[in-house]
């Protein structure tokens, strides 16, 4: 005869994502302030479901910006952009490679800096996601610059998007000081949805 | 019913029981508590205070952080203490008095690993880095002696070749391709197309005398009339040697032509 535990508590979707995007905001923004050495303010994480509303992101209207865009692929897809006012990518230049004097114009190495913050944010921001989820592989690819304006970036890194469905996305922002720069992480809702049913039902079974 | 008791999992709810070390801070005050763990592990906090190395610094470190109202704030240092190296997470936030550490030792075997391998790697670009600067400045030298052999050549109004007989390959250098009126900087070639440039009248003379060349190891030297690209007619002074294997069979012919014509 076999006997059945399923645990009782079960975790709704909705509180799992929340709980998944805090702690894996946590985690990036812990490896960023050791790379950086420095403390880190984290401004606001949450969740988006379906489209980004650009009026929601007043503070990046009107400003130029630089972004790094980055496809996922594995066992989830989707894709990550972190953007910077241009401002705010010179100021954190400075800061990684110790220059007293400020950036004014961006070369190779200050983009090579940048990019290896979002290397860094969007690494470990999937380390701690798939670990939970408990998912094989999430592999973030190169990432590709791009400057100019909120909507416009916005709207040719969705072109990049490797396909039409709906999206759910993590957001972050976080600050030390004047610089400041905002992380999205997009998956595809129903793939995702699928990993959250597995761990949401949760529970063991033993069999005496 | 039995359940397996996870002494981690227990110790979650009971900071007193956490394995990893954990200090609470206040910002006015300085220490506040210390879980067993951080007791047993850094008996000497109880006493130093804010003046411990693992704390020394943090609440100057923190208070550079711009103020923003019940924000959480993440720092996250290693330090390095009694030949060893802990990382030290620190939570606060704005407008609490509080601050959180928790404290974790880098595994020392790992790091051991990690030096070894990082060594290993700077060993490596060192190594690359110096047979790229060998390489440059063989090329530059290289480059250098090029350039004054071709220059020679042209005050010589002279140019040299090579035959590959096994493969049938013919190379001229840069003068050669000059003295032909060639624009591409090498030529390279098969002896049929080659003879293309001979002058008409002159072909059965020069195969001859190539002929015999290839049946004896002594040098040569002859005149003979070229058909240059642009239609000139040009006399050349040919000299060189041909060169046999062990079998005494002609493998190459090597050489330099000269200009003649007034």
């Amino acid at each position: 005869m076999v006997l059945k535990f399923v645990r009782e508590q079960s975790m709704s979707i909705e509180s799992i994502l929340n709980a998944l995007c805090k702690l894996s905001t946590i985690h990036s923004i812990a490896a960023l302030s050791k790379f950086l050495r420095l403390p880190l303010v984290i401004n606001e994480y949450k969740i988006i479901k379906g489209k980004i509303d650009i009026n929601e992101f007043r503070e990046y209207t009107n400003h130029e910006l630089m972004s790094f865009y980055m496809p996922i692929s594995g066992n989830l897809l989707g894709s990550a952009f972190l953007i910077h006012s241009s401002d705010s990518a010179k100021k954190l230049c400075d800061l990684i490679c110790q220059r007293d004097q400020h950036t004014t114009c961006f070369n190779e190495d200050d983009k090579s800096a940048l990019s290896e913050v979002t290397n860094i944010l969007v690494g470990n921001f999937l380390s701690c996601f798939s670990q939970t989820l408990q998912l094989n592989i999430l592999i973030h690819h190169v990432a590709i610059f791009d400057r100019g304006e909120f909507g416009e970036i916005l709207s040719r890194s969705l072109k990049i998007k490797r396909n039409k469905r709906k999206s759910i996305i993590f957001y972050m922002n976080y600050a030390y000081q004047d610089i400041k720069s905002s992380l999205f992480l997009s998956f595809d809702e129903r793939q995702l949805n699928l990993a959250l049913n597995e761990v949401s039902i949760g529970g063991y079974k033993e069999a005496i | 019913m039995q359940h397996s008791l996870n002494l981690t999992q227990l110790s979650e709810g009971f900071i007193e029981l956490n394995p990893t070390p954990i200090i609470e801070v206040s910002k006015k005050n300085g220490l506040v508590y210390l879980n067993l763990a951080a007791k047993l592990k850094f008996p000497s906090i109880s006493i130093e205070g804010m003046e411990h190395p693992l704390l020394s610094g943090l609440i100057k470190t923190l208070d550079e952080v711009e103020e923003t109202l019940n924000k959480l704030v993440l720092y996250v240092r290693d330090i390095e203490f009694n030949n060893a190296t802990y990382e030290q997470q620190v939570f606060t936030s704005h407008g609490s008095d509080s601050i959180y550490i928790s404290i974790s030792q880098n595994n020392k075997s790992n790091e051991l690993v990690y030096k070894k391998v990082q060594s290993q790697h700077l060993a490596y670009v060192n190594k690359i880095r110096k047979l790229t600067n060998e390489l440059k400045n063989y090329h530059h030298a290289f480059s250098k002696a090029r350039n004054h052999h071709n220059l020679a050549l042209k005050s010589a109004n002279a140019g040299t070749w090579h035959w590959n007989l096994i493969n049938d390959v013919v190379i001229w250098d840069g003068p050669m391709n000059e003295l032909f009126g060639i624009d591409d900087k090498y030529y390279i070639s098969n002896i049929k197309k080659t003879a293309q440039y001979i002058y008409k009248e002159d072909v059965f003379y020069v195969s001859k005398k190539i002929l015999a060349i290839l049946k004896s190891t002594d040098s040569f030297s002859f005149d003979c009339r070229i058909l240059r690209k642009d239609g000139a007619i040009r006399l050349i002074n040919l000299r060189g040697k041909a060169y046999f294997n062990e079998s005494n069979e002609p493998i190459s012919m090597s050489g330099i032509s000269i200009d003649k014509t007034i």
